[in-house]
């Protein structure tokens, strides 16, 4: 595992796995390499702003766990590169995440996964802009986001198509309510009280998705701190 | 454990699903309900367990004579009560062992240690004939309709309730997975005899397996006829009108 460190602006992923943790603001470029397979865990609890390009043939999954932050990212996908993105929030201040994904070439992939949980009266957005411009052919495009609310909050999904060529595959879902009830009476009947099912069934859906590996011990010990 | 349920009308959306409704299983008895489809036998599994989606208009459910109606599901569970679920829900993200090993710690004064934890499972996993890595896998997730039953079955032989329900237990499960879990639900009764048990199906077969004290035929949410295993016999033979008709005793217009 490479820890990344926060002196350089410019990043260029070599390391199969890499990790980032922010806890002041910072604004970073991020190259994925050529022909290069990365993973990048984050681990962010201050706001920050990423551009990351990932080059020809190259693929990137990136898995990070936020708190009480905002972001911005923007991604810049070359000709065959893969991108797979899993970005969990659990925020009881206002959160804004925006995300650009720019198919500038030919046979990019892009799946982005947001999961967040609004724990109070705050803001959490999550604002998607998936960018396929004219004669970028053979692209897929998928957006799936999550947010559950705990209270009042003022929780927002905005999923944007930018599409402006054929033969590509373009996707999006929005969920924001309350937990699963089925799942609620589920983990109930078999005794577990209430503030348990909540942090049983809110790990779930921060972490439930990502393909954990080095990092799974120090997220899990992350979202019961913060819990 | 003793349940006993006593005049219990049940509605949802102001449609009523259980009417008048009157059972009583004592300490150690095996009870079978079987009727036609839509006639309120899982809602009956459910409501005991206190799902908030029904509404109970009147009666009352007692748990070893203590009215269980004011008590939350967890509450419920933890009191010996334990619904093996007709299609039980799959959760990405908890694996099983987290999930079992937190609703164990729950009922205990003092948390199982990890090894012990895993001996048990372990254990429980090669009775039931399942395989090992089920352990770490999440909560039913691509496990097959078998799978999840025998995952109920193992979660039933962890946590040691008093009053089982089984919904269904034999839809999804092929012959001998049947009977590997009848076999495991036998041998849990014979090692807790105090353990009463409520059987809802449609099919004779759970029943020559296990054996129940008691068949009663359920229609329009009430019990319109109770019997022995010959009963389940005579409904799987002649279908649920005409058994009924046979039954000694009632009102059979």
């Amino acid at each position: 595992m490479n820890k990344i460190q926060l002196d350089n602006k410019n990043i260029i992923l070599k390391d199969k796995e890499n990790y980032l943790n922010i806890d002041n603001y910072i604004e970073l470029n991020i190259v994925v390499l050529k022909n290069r397979q990365c993973k990048l865990v984050i681990l962010g609890t201050n706001n920050y702003q990423l551009n990351i390009t990932l080059e020809e043939n190259s693929s990137l999954m990136v898995n990070s766990l936020n708190k009480d932050n905002s972001v911005n990212i923007c991604f810049h996908l070359l000709k065959n590169s893969c991108l797979t993105y899993y970005h969990s929030v659990l925020s009881k201040v206002d959160s804004v995440n925006n995300f650009a994904i720019y198919h500038e070439e030919e046979g990019s992939q892009s799946i982005l996964n947001n999961n967040g949980i609004n724990l109070s009266t705050n803001k959490l957005f999550f604002s998607i802009d998936g960018v396929i411009p004219k004669k970028i052919v053979n692209i897929n495009c998928s957006q799936n986001s999550k947010i559950i609310n705990l209270s009042d909050g003022n929780s927002k999904i905005i999923p944007n198509l930018i599409i402006d060529s054929n033969d590509i595959i373009a996707s999006h879902s929005a969920y924001i309510g309350q937990m699963n009830e089925d799942e609620v009476f589920y983990l109930a009947s078999r005794g577990i009280n209430n503030e348990d099912i909540q942090k049983l069934l809110f790990k779930a859906l921060l972490l439930g998705k990502m393909e954990l590996s080095f990092e799974r011990e120090e997220y899990e010990k992350k979202i019961n701190e913060w819990w | 454990m003793e349940l006993e349920i006593k005049n219990l009308c049940v509605s949802v959306n102001n449609k009523k699903i259980l009417n008048d409704f009157n059972l009583t299983i004592k300490k150690g008895e095996v009870h079978a309900i079987m009727g036609p489809n839509g006639t309120g036998k899982s809602t009956l599994s459910r409501v005991l367990l206190g799902d908030s989606n029904y509404c109970i208009d009147s009666g009352d459910i007692f748990l070893d004579h203590e009215s269980i109606l004011n008590l939350d599901t967890f509450l419920r569970a933890r009191k010996g009560m334990f619904l093996c679920y007709q299609n039980p829900l799959s959760i990405d993200g908890i694996t099983n062992s987290e999930f079992i090993r937190t609703a164990l710690n729950e009922q205990l004064e003092k948390p199982i240690g990890l090894y012990d934890f895993i001996k048990q499972m372990e254990q429980n996993i090669d009775d039931l004939s399942m395989k090992q890595d089920m352990m770490h896998r999440n909560l039913n997730q691509g496990f097959s309709g078998g799978e999840r039953k025998k995952n109920e079955v193992l979660q039933m032989k962890m946590l040691k309730p008093k009053f089982v329900i089984f919904d269904e237990l034999d839809s999804g499960l092929d012959v001998d997975s049947l009977k590997i879990v009848c076999d495991n639900i036998n041998e849990y009764l014979s090692e807790n005899p105090d353990t009463s048990v409520l059987i809802i199906t449609h099919y004779k077969r759970i029943l020559d397996y296990i054996h129940p004290d008691y068949v009663h035929i359920m229609k329009n949410g009430t019990i319109t006829g109770s019997g022995d295993l010959s009963l389940a016999q005579k409904i799987e033979k002649f279908g649920y009108d005409e058994a009924f008709a046979t039954i000694p005793g009632e009102d059979n217009e």
